[in-house]
C-alpha cells in the first residue's frame, strides 16, 4: 500500500510542473466543467470526447505522468462500471432510440444503455486523469498555498477572517498524513491478519467485519495522532491568527499566460458548441453520417 | 514442532528503482520450547523475518517450515497459511493499537472466532487468556479504550494467547514501557515459556536478551551475522558500537580484562556478577 504512486507528486522539471499552482487548479476546474457539459447530440459529444482525449494524452506526455500507472489505478473502477451499466440497462428509459442490442426475457436492451454509460465512464476517467496530472505535478504545499489564496476573499468578511489560513493548514496536514495513514492501515491489516482476519476472502458479512476491524483502530490512532500533533503545535507557539510571511511565493509567469490562453480558447469553443447544441447546429450532419453507417 | 528457516530472501518494492533487499539468504532453526531473541539495528530485517514466520509476508525465495506447513512463494496461495497463523502468533509493536471491540472479552475472543470457534467457547478461551495475563473478571465488560497503555497491551497479548499458538513472536514487547511494567510483561512471557510455548522476541534491549534469551540471532543488512548464546554474542560484538552491551556484561568484561577470572556465560544479572566476584575472591583468599 505504501508503494501506491497514483497521483503522488513526482519531481520533474516540465512545463506543467513549472506552472503556478493557482493557475493549474483554476484551469483544471475549467476543463472539468467543459468535460461535464451535457450535449444532446452524440455527434458533438463524440467529437469533443475525442478532442479531450487527445489533449489529455498530450498533457500527460508533456508533464511526464505515467499513463500506465493511471490504467493500473483505474482497475478498481470495474465494480462501478458494472453497476452503472446495470442501471442503464435495467432502468427503463423512454429517451432511448438506438436499435435493440439484445433481449433479456421481455426487456429490450438498446445500444443507448451502453453508449450513455460508456460516455459517463469516459468522462469520469478523463476527470481522474486531470486530477492525477494536477497532483503529480504540484507540490502538496503549493496546492495548499493556492487553496489559501482562493479562499483569501473570506478575509474581507470579519467573522471568517482567519478561516482561509486554518482551512489551508488543515489541508496541508491532511495531505502530509496520507502516507502515514497508509502505513498505519497496512500495519493494522497485518496485525488483524495475524488474528485470523482474512481481508481477501469470505462473504459480504465477513468482509464487513474485517473492514470494521481495520477502520476502528485506524480512527483511534488517527485521533490520538491528531491530538498529539495539536499539542505539539501549541507548545511550539503556533497561533493560527498570527500574521505570517512566506519563504516561497507563488508566481504567475509567461508559461501561465500561455496555458491560460490555450485552455480559455478551448473552453470558449466548447461553450460555442454547447450553444449550437441547444439551438441546433450544422454538426447535425455528422450525426446523420453516423446513422447512415448504422451506428 | 520447531521452525526451520531456509535460504530466505525478501525484497521490498521489487519493481521500484529504490527496492530494498530486507532478507538476504537467511537460514537458521528454532527448536521447540526455545526462548530466542532476534536482534539487529533498525532496518536489519528483524520485523520482516517475523512477518515471514507468520506468513504475512511471503518470501521471494527460500522457505519457512513449521511442522507440515511450508511458507514459500510457491505455496503463497495455500489455505494452510491461515492454519499457520493459528500455530504461530505474532504480537506486533504497540499491539494495543489493534483493539477495536466494545469490550475487552469480545476483543480477546475476536481472533478465536476468526479461526472457527463458536461464540461461547471463544469467550471461555478469552477469559482463560485474560487470566493468564493477570486481568480479572472486572475487566471483561470494560471498553479497551478506557484502559491504561499497559493494560491495553496485556489485552492485545491475551488476544494472541487465546488463539493458543505453539510459537509466539513478540516484536519489541517492552517498547514504551517503564521498567516495572516491562519486567511484569517479561515475567508473563517467561510464564508462557514455562507452559511449553516457543518464544521469539525481537528486540533492541540487550538487558532483556541477556536476562531471558537462551539463544540469539543477529541480523545485519538482512543477513544472519551471528547465532549463539547471549554471552557469546556480547563477546562477539564487544567492539561493535551499534549494539549496546548490557552494563553488567561490560563490567564483567572489564573485570576479566583486569585479571579477574569470571565466567561471562554465567553472568545474566547484577546478582550473578556479585556471585561470580565472590567466587573469585573465595578462590584467591
Amino acid at each position: 500500500m505504501s508503494s501506491m504512486t497514483f497521483g503522488r507528486y513526482s519531481f520533474r522539471d516540465t512545463f506543467v510542473h513549472r506552472l503556478d499552482a493557482r493557475n493549474k487548479i483554476f484551469l483544471m476546474i475549467l476543463c472539468m466543467v467543459a468535460i461535464f457539459f451535457q450535449f444532446k447530440m452524440w455527434s458533438t459529444a463524440l467529437l469533443l470526447s475525442g478532442l479531450y482525449l487527445v489533449a489529455l494524452i498530450i498533457l500527460m506526455i508533456i508533464s511526464r505522468v505515467n499513463i500506465l500507472q493511471l490504467f493500473k489505478s483505474l482497475s478498481g473502477m470495474w465494480l462501478f462500471i458494472i453497476i452503472l451499466m446495470a442501471i442503464y440497462i435495467f432502468v427503463p428509459n423512454n429517451n432511448y432510440y438506438l436499435p435493440v442490442a439484445f433481449k433479456i426475457a421481455s426487456l429490450q436492451v438498446r445500444w443507448d444503455a451502453f453508449c450513455q454509460s460508456g460516455y459517463i465512464i469516459l468522462r469520469l476517467i478523463m476527470m481522474i486523469s486531470l486530477t492525477m496530472v494536477l497532483t503529480s505535478t504540484t507540490k502538496p504545499m503549493d496546492m495548499t498555498y493556492a487553496f489559501e489564496w482562493f479562499l483569501s476573499p473570506l478575509k474581507l468578511i470579519k467573522p471568517a477572517r482567519f478561516v482561509a489560513h486554518e482551512i489551508a493548514m488543515t489541508l496541508s496536514i491532511a495531505l502530509r498524513f496520507i502516507p502515514t495513514l497508509l502505513e498505519e492501515t497496512e500495519r493494522i491489516m497485518k496485525a488483524q491478519s495475524s488474528r485470523g482476519v482474512d481481508f481477501n476472502r469470505g462473504g459480504l458479512f465477513k468482509r464487513f467485519g474485517a473492514v470494521i476491524a481495520l477502520i476502528i483502530p485506524l480512527f483511534v490512532s488517527a485521533l490520538e495522532r491528531s491530538e498529539e500533533l495539536a499539542n505539539a503545535m501549541i507548545v511550539r507557539g503556533y497561533d493560527p491568527r498570527a500574521n505570517r510571511t512566506r519563504y516561497r511565493l507563488l508566481r504567475f509567469s509567461w508559461r501561465d499566460i500561455i496555458a491560460f490562453l490555450l485552455v480559455a480558447i478551448g473552453f470558449a469553443g466548447v461553450i460555442v458548441l454547447f450553444v449550437f447544441d441547444r439551438t441546433g447546429s450544422p454538426l447535425d450532419l455528422i450525426w446523420h453520417l453516423f446513422k447512415v453507417k448504422g451506428f | 514442532m520447531g521452525i526451520k528457516i531456509e535460504n530466505l530472501f525478501y525484497t521490498y518494492g521489487k519493481k521500484a528503482s529504490n527496492s530494498t533487499l530486507a532478507l538476504n539468504d537467511v537460514s537458521f532453526a528454532i527448536n521447540d520450547n526455545d526462548f530466542v531473541a532476534i536482534v539487529g539495528e533498525t532496518g536489519s530485517g528483524k520485523s520482516t523475518l517475523a512477518q515471514c514466520l507468520n506468513a504475512l509476508i511471503i518470501p521471494d525465495k527460500g522457505q519457512v517450515v513449521v511442522d507440515d506447513i511450508v511458507v514459500s512463494y510457491k505455496n503463497r496461495k495455500s489455505k494452510k497459511m491461515r492454519d499457520l497463523r493459528k500455530r504461530v502468533g505474532l504480537v506486533f509493536q504497540f499491539p494495543e493499537y489493534q483493539l477495536f471491540e466494545e469490550t475487552v472479552e469480545k476483543d480477546v475472543a475476536f481472533g478465536v472466532k476468526n479461526f472457527g470457534v463458536k461464540n461461547e467457547e471463544a469467550l471461555e478461551e478469552a477469559h482463560k487468556a485474560l487470566a493468564q495475563v493477570g486481568l480479572d473478571e472486572s475487566y471483561y465488560k470494560r471498553p479497551p479504550f478506557e484502559l491504561s497503555g499497559g493494560e491495553r497491551r496485556k489485552v492485545a497479548i491475551a488476544g494472541i494467547l487465546a488463539i493458543k499458538p505453539d510459537i509466539i513472536i513478540f516484536d519489541e514487547p517492552t517498547v514504551g514501557f517503564d521498567p516495572a511494567s516491562a519486567k511484569e510483561l517479561m515475567g508473563l512471557i517467561v510464564e508462557m515459556h514455562k507452559h511449553g510455548k516457543t518464544i521469539i522476541v525481537i528486540t533492541h534491549d540487550m538487558d532483556l536478551v541477556n536476562e531471558y534469551a537462551q539463544k540469539v540471532f543477529m541480523l545485519e543488512n538482512g543477513k544472519l551475522a551471528f547465532e549463539g548464546t547471549p554471552s557469546e554474542l556480547f563477546l562477539h560484538v564487544q567492539n561493535y558500537d551499534r549494539l549496546d552491551i548490557p552494563k553488567v556484561i561490560k563490567l564483567a568484561l572489564a573485570l576479566k580484562e583486569k585479571g579477574m577470572d569470571i565466567d561471562i556465560n554465567s553472568v545474566r544479572s547484577i546478582d550473578d556478577l556479585i556471585e561470580a566476584i565472590n567466587c573469585w575472591r573465595n578462590k584467591h583468599e
